[in-house]
């Protein structure tokens, strides 16, 4: 901005290119060449890596639902084709996120899931997030389905 | 691990005798579902207790018992999530990046020790679900912990258990582990 009103008290012309929404895509796809932004004033690199960063966050977070769907393939490769799911984000941080997914099973009442069946859900889960969400680490709650409390 | 008789009044075995007495059934009709909640939140601190004096004892020798204080909840998890991120043998590199250095050094000290093995895997994953479990049963008065939650609890949380009390410890994934939860804490 200083530069403008300089350029206007001076009484002298002046370029001012501003990043329009384009430009901010390409960058954000690696369309547009690392040394140009690096050669930008700093008000538009500042514009241009915030909108990468917003980018960034809202890919993660659309990640969920392909996630999801991985995840149900997975189940249904075990033997668990109709296994209700939640998936939530339980924490989220730059570098990671946690996701809680929540898998509903057969009440087994007195008794306990088996070890075995428990491990391969776990592990499907642990797996499909590591193939979706590279970024994610994966906490597998197993619930029976809900009934009021007595 | 120490060996010998425990001295230790949160001993884990203790915490999981206490957790399973919760949940077995002692006479007919649906038994009340706080014992179901009771029970996941010791299986948690059964494990927590578990790690924690795994990691002190890997720092301390003999000496564990005055330096589990120094560890904390959220350090224990941080130290999970990378184990769980990084670790695994077929984890992306994260990059050089300047902001990626230290997931990259994470990555790197697991290549050299040939990577997370699944059972520090499967160990890690259940610590966090144990604490989710626990802030569940402790804190939402909305949702139900059933008793088959609370058993499969008990068995995570004893699986955790036998798995610090192994000699798994001296292997070098666990050993990352538990020197990641003392440098996050």
């Amino acid at each position: 901005m200083q530069s403008i009103v300089d350029a206007a008290v001076a009484g002298r012309g002046h370029w001012t290119i501003t990043a329009n929404l384009d430009h901010l895509r390409r960058y954000h796809r690696g369309l547009v060449q690392k040394g140009l932004v690096d050669e930008a004033p700093p008000a538009i690199r500042t514009r241009l890596r915030w909108y990468h960063d917003q980018m960034a966050t809202r890919t993660r977070t659309d990640g969920l639902e392909e996630l999801r769907a991985k995840i149900l393939d997975s189940l249904r490769a075990i033997g668990h084709p109709d296994a209700p799911i939640y998936i939530g984000r339980l924490d989220e941080s730059p570098d990671e996120t946690e996701v809680l997914v929540e898998v509903t099973l057969p009440d087994p009442g007195d008794d306990t899931w088996s070890r075995e069946m428990t491990s391969k859900i776990r592990t499907a889960v642990r797996t499909a997030t590591s193939e979706v969400m590279p970024w994610a680490v994966a906490t597998t709650r197993l619930v029976p389905p809900a009934v009021p409390d007595a | 691990m120490p060996k010998g008789a425990p001295e230790d009044p949160l001993d884990p075995r203790f915490i999981l005798g206490h957790a399973k007495s919760l949940i077995t059934s002692t006479g007919g009709g649906r038994p009340p579902t706080i014992d179901a909640r009771r029970a996941a939140s010791a299986a948690y601190y059964a494990a927590y207790h578990t790690v924690t004096k795994a990691a002190s004892y890997f720092l301390f020798g003999e000496s564990w018992i005055n330096g589990v204080r120094w560890f904390s909840h959220k350090a224990v998890f941080d130290a999970s999530r990378l184990v769980s991120r990084l670790g695994p043998p077929h984890a992306p590199d994260p990059g050089r990046d300047p902001d990626r250095v230290r997931d990259h050094a994470v990555w790197s000290i697991f290549r050299d020790a040939g990577g997370a093995k699944p059972d520090l895997l499967d160990t890690m994953e259940a610590l966090r679900s144990l604490k989710v479990e626990r802030e569940t049963s402790d804190y939402d008065r909305t949702q139900r912990v059933s008793r088959a939650t609370a058993r499969e609890l008990v068995d995570k949380a004893e699986l955790v258990h036998a798995f610090f009390e192994s000699s798994r410890t001296d292997d070098a994934d666990t050993r990352v582990f538990l020197a990641l939860a003392a440098l996050k804490t």
